[in-house]
């Protein structure tokens, strides 16, 4: 008996049975979708989106925000546990400064490696000759440059022993491009073509509260120096100009008054960064640096929680999926012994007229495997719009980055074949009943 | 000439509970090549037994039956089934047709199980149908026809893979006299012409009248073998000699 032939007398028996064959596949649809939607969620966390971010070492970056820096009492820090921030399982602290007290704790902290406070010099501007370039200087902590994850392309970090009135500046490539003549139109985006490392460079703080007739505040001028270019991969895309926290303070304490009209403060920090030594630790530390009363956020905490409330949703599928396609299994063997039962004469005409065994037993399987894949082609075809809903509801919520639904072509075939599996799995047992049935059972009267 | 089936001290016991049903009782008989053999007897002789046997569809108790030179009692189902595949056509009283098929469709089925391909077995299944005088039937479902009708097409198909043997148990009972007749002659006619060897069970006289030997079976026993050549061959050559 040819295969072709098999097949097609298979069809045509479920055929003659269309609406009990599609009940049955309708349990291996469930099933198929569920699990499909299930792997195509595992699939959906860009694992390449985390692996980038473990390469630049963002992954275990900290951020601490201060509640208190911009005003106001500061409030409360939320502590999360477990990596939720649910009301229910959370506590709350009394805010904190973020000040050089708070750093030393930080840094004690066990799993910490570095960590160095971020302070935006909003009124100082770096110049050269004629251009000027509206980028703040960042301070952080010189030591800490080089253990933060900046990395130079040119250059060296911050010097030792800097000069107190030379301001040392590590600057981002992409900041280049922000050095422009104030006075002409001219700006077409490109860095201007400097000799980045040797040019020399004007800071100017600009006291606010002492303008002249003309609106012009009162400026008091340093000397910039770059030591190193930090490239566009080197650290926040190179977005930043860093300067010595260290020469900063110095500049800070002699301008005081500067600076608190213009509204920074002195004696502490708006955020800091802190690094710690494993990805796994680092939920550890950002709760021990919460319950001081500092927020925090890290990217690896996002995903933590990404990959938390993507896996809850994949282990509910999951279970969905693997009942459904019990039951369905349960269902295909159902139907197909019910079926056995109602062609015991035919099955018994086949064997007298020839029909060898095997032959019996493969058709039965056959019919098992059509109605497998005939649900797993419906499950398909769910699970492409379930898929896509999800992805809508979560890019709705404004979760772009989070997790998605993704059902590459190996996924599909790999259900299909599954789905096939399942139901030929289910008509084992049949197939075997079938082949067994006695061809006398054809002549006996009933 | 060598017999095609040789059956030897063929036994068959049923127990039924605790009771013992002996439905053959010791058979010994020889069938030839291109012989029509009619079975014949009582209620309950045994009859349906016996051609079971020889169709491999139940083991014997005891005894032996070889077809074609090949000792059924030794095999397995399995071997059973390719042995009916090779050798043998069988014709049932309920015809049992598959009711979902064309008559075209249900003849070519025994084609199929042998991997014929597609073109081969329509064209030999429908020339099979044409000669038992069904050709504008051959589209029709079971349903769609008479219980002669349906007989014919149980024939073609029993017919259509040329075996070796035919078994029949009673394949005319459900018929009328005169569609019996009919049938029965088709037959033979077809048996003749393609050198089928046919084995019939039946208990109206009439219809053993047609064959070649008559087997007369009593309480699993049999009673006697008559030989109806020289009878049968008189009036039929006077009618078809003149051709
Ligand atoms: N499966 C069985 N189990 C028990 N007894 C059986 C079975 N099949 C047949 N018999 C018995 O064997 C004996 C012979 O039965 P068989 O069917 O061969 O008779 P038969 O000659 O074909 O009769 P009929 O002309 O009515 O068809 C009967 O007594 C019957 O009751
Ligand atoms: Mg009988």
């Amino acid at each position: 008996m040819k295969w072709i032939d098999l097949i097609k007398l298979s069809a045509t028996n479920l055929w003659r049975r269309k609406l009990r064959s599609v009940l049955t596949m309708v349990g291996v649809m469930i099933g198929t979708a569920s699990i499909v939607v299930m792997v195509s969620l595992g699939i959906g966390i860009n694992q390449g989106y985390i692996d980038s971010l473990a390469a630049t070492g963002e992954l275990t970056t900290i951020n601490v925000n201060s509640n208190t820096y911009y005003g106001g009492g500061g409030g409360y820090v939320i502590v999360s546990v477990n990596g939720s921030a649910s009301s229910s399982d959370s506590k709350q602290v009394k805010a904190i400064k973020l000040d050089d007290s708070a750093m030393r704790k930080i840094s004690q902290l066990e799993h910490v490696t570095v960590a160095s406070p971020k302070l935006d010099i909003w009124n100082m501007q770096v110049g050269t000759g004629k251009l000027v370039s509206y980028y703040s200087l960042l301070a952080i902590n010189p030591e800490a440059a080089e253990a933060m994850g900046i990395k130079l392309s040119e250059g060296s970090y911050f010097s030792r022993n800097a000069s107190p009135d030379t301001i040392e500046i590590l600057m981002g490539e992409s900041v280049k491009r922000s050095f422009r003549n104030p006075k002409s139109n001219r700006w077409d985006g490109e860095a201007p073509d400097l000799d980045w490392l040797n040019a020399k460079y004007t800071v100017k703080l600009n006291d606010y509260n002492n303008v002249d007739d003309d609106g012009n505040p009162k400026v008091y001028e340093f000397k910039g120096r770059v030591v190193g270019i930090v490239p566009a991969d080197g650290g926040e895309g190179g977005y930043n100009m860093y300067c010595s926290l260290e020469t900063m303070k110095n500049i800070m304490k002699k301008y005081k008054k500067v600076f608190t009209n213009s509204g920074m403060k002195t004696d502490e920090y708006p955020s800091a960064v802190v690094k710690v030594d494993d990805f796994n630790n680092v939920s550890g530390v950002q709760k021990q640096i919460e319950e001081m009363g500092l927020s925090c956020w890290s990217m690896a905490d996002m995903i933590k929680q990404m990959q938390e409330s993507s896996k809850s949703l994949q282990l509910m599928l999951g279970g969905i999926g693997g009942v459904a396609m019990l039951v369905a299994a349960i269902s295909i063997c159902n139907t197909m012994l019910m079926s056995i039962y109602e062609r015991t004469r035919e099955i018994g005409v086949m064997k007298v007229l020839g029909c060898k065994m095997s032959k019996i037993g493969a058709m039965f399987l056959t019919e098992a495997g059509i109605i497998g894949l005939g649900g797993g082609i419906m499950g398909l075809g769910i699970s492409y719009g379930l898929s896509s809903l999800i992805n809508t509801l979560i890019t709705a919520n404004g979760a772009e980055e989070s997790f998605r639904s993704v059902i590459p072509p190996y996924l599909a075939l790999g259900a299909l074949l599954f789905s096939i599996l399942v139901g030929v799995m289910a008509g084992l047992y049949p197939s075997q009943r079938a082949m067994r049935l006695s061809a006398l059972a054809a002549i006996r009267n009933e | 000439m060598e017999p095609i089936i040789r059956i030897r001290g063929l036994k068959k016991v049923y127990h039924v509970g605790e009771e013992r049903v002996r439905a053959l009782n010791g058979i010994d008989l020889d069938i030839y090549p291109g012989e029509f053999v009619c079975i014949i007897g009582r209620s309950g002789s045994g009859k349906s037994t016996l051609l079971n046997m020889m169709a491999g569809l139940e083991k014997p108790s005891k005894g032996s039956i070889v077809i074609a030179g090949e000792h059924l009692e030794k095999m397995s189902e399995k071997q059973l089934v390719n042995f009916r595949l090779k050798h043998v056509g069988f014709i049932f009283q309920q015809f049992n047709l598959f009711p979902s098929m064309t008559a075209l469709e249900n003849v070519t089925m025994p084609l199929v199980y042998r991997g014929v391909g597609t073109r081969k077995r329509k064209a030999a299944a429908a020339s099979m149908l044409r000669d038992l005088g069904l050709k504008t039937h051959i589209n029709h479902r079971p349903s769609q026809m008479s219980g002669g009708q349906q007989q014919r097409v149980g024939i073609a198909r029993a017919l259509v893979a040329n075996p070796e043997v035919i078994f029949a148990d009673e394949p005319t009972g459900n018929l009328d006299s005169r569609t019996s007749e009919e049938i029965l002659g088709l037959i033979q006619q077809i048996s003749r012409r393609d050198g089928h060897t046919l084995v019939m069970v039946t208990h109206d006289p009439s219809v053993a009248e047609h064959a070649d030997r008559v087997v007369n079976i009593l309480d699993g026993l049999i009673v006697d073998i008559v030989d109806q050549r020289e009878k049968n061959k008189a009036p039929e050559n006077t009618e078809e000699e003149p051709a």
